[in-house]
């Protein structure tokens, strides 16, 4: 049988070869790459006959009846000679990595796999081992402190949201986060977030689209950090490119007591608790004084003042007084005065334990013409918040086929169905915001949790008063969780086809179709009864169809042109469209039947919010990448993009780089220096801006307004001379390793400018229009990665033990923003409004991302102005820049120890710098709750702020003093309401560094010996805990990572959930 | 085996077929790709007309200008929860944004961003440029008039809180994106001539504007408005331009305005989604930041023992007795945070149902301001008549109109009553007054203010050009300045956006203060 084969397969390829010669193919792979290996050299040994193996790894041979062996070499293998037989066609090989000398395989820009060494910009590879044992629901967040120059700001939100950022921000409004790619499918990683979420205040985090990737099936990442890497991507490659290579099946050896298919198992829980709570102070109780308030209803008696959301009541100290619950008749404190005591954990007693599963079977097999793979993966994750959940079910389906020898198609396929429910809102008035902000430090946990009457109205602590029960301000925690919840769905489909045909040696056309596309539902319900809506329940759908379409079409060249130089080109095209609906539909007027969500059950007419966008863009590329004698290599690449969103006089540009990789030790043979090689690289990329931004400035048709059609002209004009925002980068950088590979240096400088950055220039109101959309700021960013990896102990009974550190500065300035025809220079950028007290913006001369507000005022020897009609601190005539939210710098240690079956791994991350606001502290100060408010007897005998007494204004306005000590005493409520963050907002603005035990995995292997009858390959147990101590932080009572959003609006703290620690298990079984 | 002469062949089809495809098409239907499908290029001018007239009332009345600013500066409602503005230190975020809001709708967090001037400019261009296309709202000269009424009378809102303003260079961002401010003598000068021509502008026999929630399109009422703004304008700058005053009154008063609550310019509000913006915070938002103020409500109980036995009418349309036991007790204005939240909202006064209703209509302007001003007009010798019938006509007014909103009209015999007793007699008022030869000022100003009820910023220029007293200090001490503000400060953005202006209108009005007077405030 198989002689018949080989037969017919040498007839069929045989054709029109002459009967001496005849071809010979195959494919070389590695342990390491068992996709293939290219770029191998394959020589017949003895003579200058020889080929390079394409990308894929294949190689074709013209051999003569006299060969009988071939050379198989490359850098980083060890070289290896393979003899064949006579009428053999087929000669597939695996070389064994060179540890001495190994140059990894990446995948760069569209696709192309090169060898590392012969990269001249900065790439750090992640594999899927790194992230899937101490799985994160989102997989952004398990990039934290792995790789130089990647900055993470990660939601512990259940489904919330993290952003990434690859050398810092380039663009004001647009885009900053790198493009995510999936097998060569540009992945959406939008986050539909309403403004008021993004800002910090209310509203649900649904979290950002690239959380649907699964990192199970994730094989490697590899992170392009600059645009030199990702100018091939044109716009989406701007800000660096995540580029993801999923697992594919191998074809796999047939061995007797083997599966003909492999089989995967994996299997992980994991618990999550809250790990900080903010330092509550549990000395008094909820009020606005320290006196209880004399009831209405039980005359000469005292109640509490449940309708003052704070803390400045009377002293717990056991007192019986009527409290809230004494005047819902339903209750067992009904009419009765009991203990006015405190109940320290009523804030943690609320929280549950969340749990998390994730489970995965993976098939994958093929021989040498097929290989598929098909994974299942079912995730569920129950929050820490009452009623909150996620659940996703994730198939992954991809298969590769060789028709022919020259004709190949390959299908990579995901589907996604993602539900959630009840996550948590977060920002201001959420729940964290309740908690911390605005609470009563007597309140039970345990009284409110049967939030319901039995006639279905609520009990809320926030009465309105002793006869009208229904809440005021606040509703009971759990009313918000099991009557207001709001409910998600997701559907995802993202994929490609693509057809592959060799037309001659080295020369390949390659078409693709790529598709990701998503229907999502959002429903959000505010039940009759709340307090939110005292009389107006809601209930709300917002349905998003999202579709991005790719057809590409790539003819690609590779060859060895002679013994010194390697020739790779490529030509092709692409055409993106983009097709967004989003479409928002909400009750008005309250629901007419309670419980039921459903938008026909509006008392008013329904209002609603449809939005369409569409986008195109058509793009043509070339590169060329030459390789002289394999230590010396130039790649040129160019791009033009045509994108709909522009005039048609400026929709056209151009991305041009430059790159080169020279590696000297191949030249230099010296002893310690194992691999040597220093890079550079130069690049030009642009983004354009988002549709209809560049026309007219139309009216918006607002909503119907007692029976008239009404209509609005905007507050900010556009402009129809947009260009799109351009950045030339530049870097350098040397890759190191000395020992035999045992430490490793990997330093990268880069330096890049953007121009025309996009902004809609502020002008003053009075001329009708807030602003107007201009290309004119500059922003330059500047910085180092470095990575250090070393094994200082590696021993022969296998113990090893290795440590590294990722470490990234970036220095952003906000070089130039617009200057009017007078020369004079914009100051600032409103870019957007915390929910109080401080703005987000932009000011030339300074980083990105500052937070402006009230600082205090100091004297000329630093010491605080007391202003001496309160006593409180004075402030700053104006508001000034309190700082920047981008870290200074930050980064990761990691270390690991193994010996045998066992491996420890361990990753501290931190950052140092950049400024947070924090209203947590703001209100919680002001409402009394915190520890702070409490300390010592303050609020018994007030006290004296250390500072000097102000005497007056200098011309500004700004308060002056003579220098005198500041004497005035100041009651502590007053000091808390005039010296926080609400009055003087540099009281909040604190430093957001931390340091973070970020993860620690112990795996075992079990011995292979113990299951070799059970046809098991490979079995492990892992134990791991993740985000499980701050080790350092500047910021009191939260947690410094405080991001809720994706968004370019960072640093502003709302209402901090608490952050949770995980612990977890898992377990995984190969067949 | 292919020749190479075919093989290549084969890559330029393949090479032209791929430029072709991604070259040649490149840019074929952007346009359509990139049209805007979520907004019209145009709308027609009803749209910008009934936008503009709710914009500007919404953005006059809502929580934050007309509670926190209007009502506070009027001492008409106490703050019950972050009382700062009752005690006028203002948030810098509300001020700016609101001298944002006026001019250009701009607030990010707005609602309904219509600022109604730009939309108001928009109805002009649009009839000046193309009447035919614009005769299909109405006629384009009834629809430039009322345009202008309405951008008068929000101009003079604007100048009468900040005094010197931008006004003569701004709505035209192409001419200069810095304008610069006019003096409040050249503002009043302009606004007149605008009203002037409005009332020329007006063709009664052709039909008026298309969505006009005001007047539905009745040009005959257009004109009473715009002569009873032209009053407002003339009686406000009597103090500084006497001469001015006096002719622009006589013409108003012969030409004709209001002659009764019937021909109040109102806007209605509706239950539903057309909602008041004070119910929105209140019921929708869930918010109930103020009560009545002590300092109106104690003016409206009856109190023997200040001559004042018989109630005000008005008390339940203004405000809810207390829920605890129905007592009539008012907030002590001007309360520390603490102190407000010490006392509950159940043994406090509320703002009446009416004027949290979500159908409680918005006023640009009532029937009783013209008595008011015929009395004061009769007292500055302006014209003849009886200053007291006029008074007297113009509480009566404010009476009906409150009460008959309120769904229990007083009677005459209650009205009668009322305005019989010594708190309210004018002459006896008058007697009591301190005033040196303007005694008038006194019951006038007084009853104005209490007819102005919920149009807070004109309760406060009346209570600043008339200095009737009444008002008091915060309880708990001023936060900001000595003493009541007679100005608001400009919005802090001014200072960066438009400096040189800015500094230039503060050398020529004086500092940016709540203490700096404006032009026609001359005691």
């Amino acid at each position: 049988m198989k002689k018949t084969t080989t037969i017919i397969f040498t007839m069929l390829f045989s054709l029109g070869l002459q009967a001496q010669d005849r071809m010979l193919s195959g494919k070389v792979t590695s342990p390491t790459d068992p996709e293939g290996v290219p770029g191998v050299s394959v020589v017949i040994p003895g003579t200058t006959k020889g080929v390079n193996t394409d990308v894929f790894g294949n190689y074709r041979i013209q051999v003569s009846a006299s060969d009988t062996a071939l050379s198989f070499s490359s850098i980083g293998y060890i070289a290896k000679t393979v003899g064949f037989g006579a009428t053999d066609t087929l000669l597939n090989v695996v070389l064994d990595a060179d540890v001495q000398n190994i140059s990894e395989v990446v995948v760069t820009a569209l696709g192309i796999k090169r060898e590392e060494k012969s990269l001249g910009y900065a790439a750090q590879r992640v594999t899927g081992a790194e992230i899937t044992t101490a799985k994160e629901s989102n997989f952004i967040n398990s990039l934290q402190g792995r790789v130089a120059g990647v900055t993470i700001t990660g939601s512990s939100n259940i489904g919330g949201s993290s952003r990434i950022l690859l050398r810092g921000v380039r663009s004001i409004l647009y885009e900053n986060q790198p493009l995510i790619v999936v097998d060569g499918i540009p992945i959406n990683n939008s986050n539909f977030a309403t403004r008021d979420q993004v800002r910090g205040a209310l509203g649900y985090d649904y979290g950002n689209a690239a959380q649907d990737i699964n990192p199970n099936d994730v094989e490697t990442m590899n992170i392009l950090k600059g645009s030199s890497a990702t100018a091939l991507y044109g716009t989406q490659g701007a800000n660096g490119a995540v580029i993801i290579t999923t697992k594919k099946g191998t074809p796999r050896e047939k061995v007797e007591g083997r599966s003909p298919i492999g089989i995967y198992i994996s299997s992980g829980i994991s618990f999550r608790q809250v790990a900080y709570l903010p330092k509550y102070q549990n000395r008094y109780g909820g009020g606005a004084s320290s006196d209880f308030i004399t009831s209405n209803l039980h005359t000469d008696s005292l109640r509490s003042n449940f309708e003052y959301d704070g803390s400045w009541g009377p002293e717990m100290l056991g007192q019986p007084v009527f409290q809230w619950d004494s005047y819902i008749p339903s209750m067992p404190n009904y009419n009765k005065q009991y203990g006015w005591t405190a109940h320290p954990d009523n804030i943690e007693d609320f929280f549950e334990t969340g749990i998390s599963t994730d489970n995965q079977i993976a098939l994958d097999g093929g021989n040498e013409n097929t290989s598929f793979r098909f994974a299942y993966t079912k995730f569920t994750d129950r929050g820490t918040i009452p009623n909150s959940r996620i659940n996703r079910d994730m198939f992954n389906f991809s298969i590769t086929n060789s028709l022919t020898k020259q004709l190949s198609w390959t299908i990579s396929s995901n589907y996604i169905a993602s539900r959630g429910k009840a996550r948590p809102q977060t920002g201001y008035s959420n729940l964290g915001s309740n908690f911390t902000q605005w609470w009563q430090r007597q309140l039970d946990m345990g009284q409110l949790e049967d939030y319901k009457n039995p006639d279905g109205t609520q009990r809320s602590w926030n009465l309105q008063s002793e006869t009208e029960l229904q809440p005021l301000y606040w509703d009971n925690p759990y009313w918000t969780c099991y009557e207001n919840f709001e409910t998600d769905q997701r559907d995802r489909l993202y994929g490609l086809l693509n057809l592959s045909y060799e037309l001659t040696k080295g020369l390949t056309l390659s078409g693709s179709v790529k598709t990701d596309r998503y229907n999502e539902g959002r429903q959000e319900r505010v039940a009759v009864g709340s307090a939110v809506a005292s009389s107006i329940s809601k209930y709300s759908e917002e349905v998003i169809k999202y579709t991005e379409n790719n057809y590409e079409l790539i003819l690609s060249y590779q060859r060895s042109l002679n013994e010194n130089f390697d020739l790779s080109a490529l030509i092709g095209g692409n055409r993106q469209d983009r097709h967004t609906i989003d479409n928002f539909t909400t009750t008005q007027g309250g629901l007419n039947v309670p419980n039921y969500y459903n938008l026909t059950n509006s008392n008013a007419n329904l209002l609603s919010d449809p939005f369409t966008e569409k986008l195109r863009r058509n793009s043509l590329y070339a590169s060329a990448s030459v390789g002289f004698r394999r230590f010396l290599y130039v790649d040129v690449t160019g791009r033009n993009d045509w994108s709909s969103t522009l005039p048609p006089e400026n929709n056209s540009y151009f991305y041009p780089s430059i790159t080169g990789s020279f590696v000297f030790s191949e030249l230099l043979k010296l002893k310690l220096l194992s691999y040597g090689k220093v890079r550079a690289s130069w690049s030009q990329t642009a983004i354009d801006p988002p549709p209809y931004t560049s026309g007219s400035t139309r009216p918006l048709v607002t909503d119907n307004f007692a029976g008239f059609a009404t209509a609005v002209t905007p507050n900010t004009s556009n402009n129809p001379d947009l260009k799109p925002e351009k950045t030339r980068q530049w870097e350098i950088g040397t890759e190191l390793s000395f020992l035999g590979r045992r430490l490793s240096v990997d330093f990268t400088y880069y330096n890049s400018l953007s121009k025309d950055v996009i902004f809609p220039v502020q002008q003053s109101a009075a001329t009708g229009f807030d602003a107007k959309i201009y290309n004119a700021a500059e922003i330059s960013n500047k910085g180092i990665e470095l990575q250090l990896k070393g094994t200082p102990i590696q021993t022969k009974n296998g113990f090893e033990w290795g440590l590294g550190m990722n470490y990234a500065k970036n220095d952003n300035l906000v070089e130039k923003l617009y200057v009017d025809q007078n020369g004079k220079e914009t100051e600032s950028l409103l870019i957007e409004n915390a929910p109080f007290s401080v703005t987000f913006q932009a000011r030339p001369g300074m980083p990105y991302g500052q937070i402006v507000g009230y600082d205090y005022a100091y004297d000329a020897n630093g010491n605080h102005i007391i202003d001496q009609s309160t006593g409180s601190y004075a402030t700053t005539a104006t508001v000034v820049p309190l700082g920047s939210t981008l870290p200074d710098f930050t980064g990761g240690f990691f270390t690991w120890l193994t010996f045998k079956s066992l491996r420890l791994d361990m990753l501290i991350d931190f950052q140092k710098g950049g400024k947070l606001f924090s209203l947590t502290n703001t209100w919680g100060k002001y409402s009394g709750t915190l520890e702070e408010t409490a300390e010592g007897d303050i609020r018994e005998n007030g006290l004296v702020l250390e500072g000097v007494q102000q005497t007056g204004v200098d011309e500004n306005g700004n308060p002056i003093s003579d220098g005198t000590p500041n004497t005035m005493n100041i009651a502590a409520v007053d000091h808390f309401f005039l010296d926080g963050g609400y009055v003087v907002s540099a009281a909040d603005v604190y430093d957001a560094t931390y340091m973070k035990l970020r993860e620690i995995t112990l795996t075992y292997t079990l011995p292979q010996r113990w299951f070799k009858k059970i046809m098991l390959q490979d079995c492990s147990i892992s134990a791991f805990g993740r985000n499980l101590a701050i080790l350092n932080k500047h910021v009191p009572n939260i947690d410094p990572e405080s991001a809720v959003s994706s968004n370019n609006i960072q640093g502003l703290e709302g209402g901090q959930l608490p952050p949770v620690r995980t612990y977890g298990l898992r377990l995984s079984f190969t067949f | 085996m292919k020749t190479r002469s075919e093989k290549n062949k084969k890559y330029i089809l393949i090479l032209t077929f791929i430029s072709f495809f991604f070259g040649s098409s490149c840019t074929k239907n952007f346009e359509s790709i990139n049209d805007d499908p979520n907004n019209p290029e145009d709308v027609p001018n009803s749209y910008f007309l009934a936008g503009a007239q709710r914009g500007i009332m919404d953005n006059t009345i809502d929580t934050w200008w007309g509670a926190q600013v209007g009502n506070q500066l009027a001492q008409y409602w106490s703050s019950n929860q972050y009382t700062n503005e009752s005690r006028y230190l203002f948030r810098t975020t509300v001020t700016n944004d609101y001298w944002g809001v006026f001019y250009s709708g701009g607030r990010n967090d707005a609602l309904v961003n219509v600022g109604g001037l730009l939309e108001l400019k928009r109805i002009v261009d649009n009839c000046t440029n193309d009447r035919d296309k614009s005769s299909k709202y109405g006629d384009p000269d009834n629809q430039i008039a009322v345009a202008s009424i309405l951008r008068v009378w929000l101009f003079q809102n604007m100048t009468d809180c900040w005094g010197d303003i931008p006004y003569s260079e701004t709505l035209d961002p192409e001419k200069t994106r810095t304008p610069k401010y006019d003096r409040q003598a050249d503002i009043y000068t302009g606004l007149l001539a605008e009203i002037n021509t409005a009332l020329l502008t007006i063709k009664a026999s052709e039909p008026g504007p298309a969505g006009d929630m005001i007047y539905g399109g009745d040009m005959d009422q257009w004109a009473k408005f715009a002569n009873s703004i032209k009053m407002r304008l003339a009686i406000r700058m009597a103090d500084a331009n006497g001469a001015v005053a006096t002719a622009a009154f006589n013409e108003a008063l012969a030409a004709g305005a209001f002659t009764s609550n019937a021909d109040n310019a109102l806007l209605p509000y509706e239950t539903g989604t057309s909602y008041n913006p004070i119910f929105y915070d209140n019921s929708i938002n869930g918010r109930n930041d103020y009560a009545a103020s002590n300092i109106l409500l104690n003016i409206l109980v009856s109190d023997a023992a200040m001559g004042h036995p018989v109630q005000d009418p008005r008390l339940p349309a203004y405000f809810a007795p207390t829920e605890a036991n129905g007592d009539w007790v008012g907030e002590v204005y001007g309360l520390s945070d603490a102190n407000a939240a010490s006392t509950p909202n159940e043994n406090i006064s509320q703002r009446s149902a009416l004027v949290l209703a979500d159908n409680n209509p918005g006023i640009y302007m009532d029937y009783a301001q013209i008595k008011f001003m015929m009395a004061e007009a009769i007292e500055r010798g302006w014209t003849s008549g009886d200053a007291q019938t006029e008074y007297n006509e113009g509480i009566a007014a404010s009476i009906e109109f409150w009460t008959t909103l309120n769904g229990t009209p007083a009677t005459q015999p209650e009205i009668d009553a009322y305005i019989a007793q010594d708190s309210v007699d004018y002459v006896k008022q008058k007697a009591i007054a301190s005033f040196a030869n303007d005694q008038w000022k006194f019951p006038v100003g007084k009853q104005k203010w209490i007819a102005l009820y919920n149009q807070g910023i004109q309760g406060w220029c009346e209570w600043r050009r008339l200095d009737f007293g009444v008002l008091q200090q915060p309880a708990d001490g001023i936060l900001e300045g000595d003493d009541i503000p007679v100005r608001m400060k400009y919005g802090v953005d001014e200072q960066t956006l438009n400096s040189g202006n800015y500094a230039a209108a503060i050398s020529a009005q004086g500092p940016d203060l709540q203490s700096t007077k404006v032009w026609w405030d001359k005691n």
